[in-house]
């Protein structure tokens, strides 16, 4: 016959129980880094994994003759040569003025490399995968197929792009 | 023909702002427009020929560069024709997969870094007719 066990001993059982699931919880909870940047005052996000390098936007942009619009130009990172996509021409939204605070997102994606213009970088963050939702389904057609998904930052909806769609459109 | 890979002799000019430079093999010799148009050389304006989408193209000092060719020499109007420049192959890339996949003639076909600056290299011959 085993010792009955008192009350405050099934109290820490219960403690150890609910704190051994929690932490079952954070394992499981898989967590995604994005890197939350704003374009005309709304809240876009690419996924961390795809940025590379932040840049400033003093950096000098050399215009390339014969390129479509929404490239702005190539760049010089440390002797490597890069492009720059003007994401406001290439998503056909209103282009932004070029700021102190404007900022050239490296990203890389299956071997395809290139820097994205935006007004400014504003977080970089480690979120749940479930926090991503899918796109709203009222996002207009030219933005939702480069969508990834949505989430919320600052009580702010942010649309979440996929890079590798949008260069797979070159 | 042996070639030396190791560098390149370009020609510089100056599109409004915008550093070019082509290979100085290409070029017999430099002259004004009215000579050219005088002696009824086929000449062609860079401008009409690759697209400066947004730029307008100002000249300044426009010279016309007689390019060898086998059969017809044509002319390219080009603006501040500078200096010939040796560039290593060292200091030249490849223009990055986004500009090559949609410039839309190829002619320009890489990227010298020279001082800070970045100068696009053309091939006059990839040029559109």
């Amino acid at each position: 016959m085993g010792v009955e066990k008192n009350k405050i001993e099934l109290i820490r059982e219960e403690l150890w129980k609910r704190k051994s699931g929690e932490k079952i919880v954070e394992v499981e909870e898989e967590r995604i880094k994005i890197v939350i940047f704003s374009l005309m005052d709304d809240y876009y996000a690419f996924y961390g994994s795809d940025i590379k390098e932040i840049l400033p936007a003093l950096t000098k942009i050399f215009y390339v003759p014969g390129s479509p619009d929404y490239i702005m130009g190539i760049i010089n990172v440390r002797g490597d040569i890069e492009s720059v996509v003007n994401i406001n021409s290439f998503l056909k939204l209103p282009v932004s003025k070029d700021t102190r605070k404007s900022r050239i997102a490296l990203a890389e994606k299956e071997g395809m490399r290139s820097g994205i213009f935006v007004d400014s970088i504003e977080d970089v963050l480690d979120v749940p995968i479930s926090s991503i939702m899918p796109p709203l389904s009222t996002l207009n057609r030219t933005i939702k197929e480069f969508v990834a998904g949505e989430t919320i930052y600052k009580n702010q909806n942010v649309t979440v792009l996929d890079i590798g769609r949008i260069f797979a459109k070159f | 023909m042996n070639y030396n890979l190791e560098e390149l002799s370009v020609l510089t000019f100056n599109m409004n702002g915008v550093m070019m430079a082509v290979d100085a093999s290409q070029v017999d010799r430099m002259m004004d427009v009215d000579e050219a148009v005088n002696r009824q050389i086929n000449v062609k304006w860079l401008d009409d020929k690759i697209h400066f989408y947004g730029k307008k193209i100002v000249f300044t000092a426009p010279k016309v560069l007689l390019i060898k060719d086998e059969k017809i020499p044509f002319g390219i109007v080009v603006d501040e024709p500078g200096d010939i420049l040796s560039v290593s192959i060292d200091s030249i890339r490849p223009l990055p997969p986004l500009i090559s996949a949609s410039e839309d003639s190829g002619t320009i076909w890489g990227a010298a870094l020279i001082d800070e600056d970045v100068v696009l290299l053309v091939d006059f011959y990839k040029m559109p007719a």
